[in-house]
């Protein structure tokens, strides 16, 4: 078996010292605190990616809930003005009719009286016109000439009973 | 037919000669230094970019510093920081050396047990001096188990005394031992392969096939094993129990 010849250990163990001490220094000052750093690199810019998502993800989240304000504000302020505006029709439609029916009232108020005037107009000139026409035939019936007054005050009293 | 032992000698390449004592470069040298060219070159490859968003290699060279990282992480606890360039070492070291010994015609050299136990007793005396530089004499108490009763320590302390010592024991037999039977498992039935001709030879080929797949992974479980035990044994020279 060779692995118990001792002639050749000292070789072995001489060899092995040394690829080993320059396999440790190798990976020891050279390759591993690069690996290290870039690991470290790495995680900071990570890390920093992170932060910087969080941070606008919370600046995103404020502004949504300003939008979101503003809008609630907007259409508040929206319906008010739908409110007023409305309000506005109504007291103007009002006003207006109001205005329409007194404008009304006022024409048949004047309507009714000139009506009255004519009316009186008429009879007036119907009484002379009935006061002639029984005068004249109280003349023809009783063959007198009643006197004016008389005829005035009777015609007068039946057309009062009729108005 | 060479025997299946034949793979594992060590075949001097360039004769040196130092102070009287034999350190001639071997086929066992020549793994060694190709296992420092390709595990640190690797790794030192994959971390020379340091891209944001790393590539293939860097992602290798990542998914490697993260493994043992965790493990450290994971055993030994933030105060293992400072022992991780020599865990990932120690951790390189092996996996290179027990994959390169994958490739047929190459030479394991995890599977010379003087190799496997000078790395477990460096570790063993290197956590040994970490547990008295840390606890001074109190770092005796670690061989009376928590708890025991006074009467039970003419007992127990001798067992731990003797568990303890076994550490570099168990640890170095534990990789030599995979790596010795495994290849020698490999050559056996490599052999079977030809010794059954073209008739019935597919079979132990298939087996084979199987076989180095197991292999592999036990290749890179062993180099795991070995740094996790190093982390448990630094875990316990800092804390003692």
């Amino acid at each position: 078996m060779p692995q118990l010849d001792p002639a050749t250990f000292a070789s072995q163990v001489f060899w092995l010292v040394v690829s080993f001490v320059v396999l440790t220094l190798i990976l020891w000052r050279v390759a591993l605190p690069r690996i290290s750093s870039t690991l470290e690199n790495r995680q900071q810019r990570i890390d920093s990616d992170i932060t910087r998502a969080e941070e606008i993800a919370t600046e995103a989240e404020g502004v949504l809930s300003a939008y979101e304000e503003e809008l609630t504000k907007a259409r508040f302020s929206a319906q008010e003005e739908l409110h007023k505006a409305a309000e506005e029709a109504i007291a103007e439609t009002e006003t207006r009719n109001n205005a329409l029916t007194e404008k009304l009232a006022t024409n048949s108020d004047t309507a009714h009286q000139r009506i009255d005037g004519a009316r009186k107009d008429a009879i007036a000139n119907v009484s002379g016109m009935v006061e002639d026409i029984a005068r004249q035939a109280v003349e023809r019936l009783v063959e007198t000439t009643p006197d004016s007054s008389a005829v005035a005050s009777a015609v007068n009293a039946a057309l009062g009973e009729r108005t | 037919m060479a025997s299946p032992l034949e793979q594992f000698e060590i075949k001097t390449i360039i004769p040196i000669e130092i102070g009287g004592i034999d350190v001639s470069f071997t086929n066992s040298s020549l793994m060694m230094a190709l296992t420092v060219v390709i595990g640190g070159g690797l790794v030192a490859l994959a971390a020379s970019r340091g891209a944001m968003v790393p590539g293939r290699l860097q992602t290798i060279g990542e998914i490697l510093y993260e493994f043992i990282a965790g493990l450290i992480r994971e055993t030994i606890g933030p105060d293992g920081r400072k022992y991780f360039p020599i865990i990932f070492t120690l951790f390189m070291f092996i996996l290179v050396g027990n994959m390169l010994g994958m490739i047929p015609y190459s030479f394991t050299f995890t599977s010379h047990i003087i190799v496997t136990f000078v790395m477990a007793f460096v570790v063993f005396i290197g956590c040994t001096i970490l547990g008295f530089s840390r606890h001074g004499l109190h770092f005796f108490s670690f061989f009376i188990p928590p708890g025991a009763p006074v009467w039970m320590w003419p007992l127990l302390i001798p067992i731990e005394v003797i568990s303890y010592l076994s550490r570099p024991i168990s640890l170095s037999v534990r990789l030599f031992a995979n790596m010795l039977a495994g290849h020698t498992m490999l050559k056996v039935i490599a052999g079977f392969v030809f010794a059954l001709g073209l008739l019935a030879g597919w079979l132990p080929l298939l087996l084979i096939t199987a076989l180095t797949g197991l292999e592999i992974l036990i290749a890179f479980l062993q180099a795991y094993v070995f740094a996790i035990l190093t982390c448990l044994y630094i875990k316990d020279a800092l804390e003692l129990h």
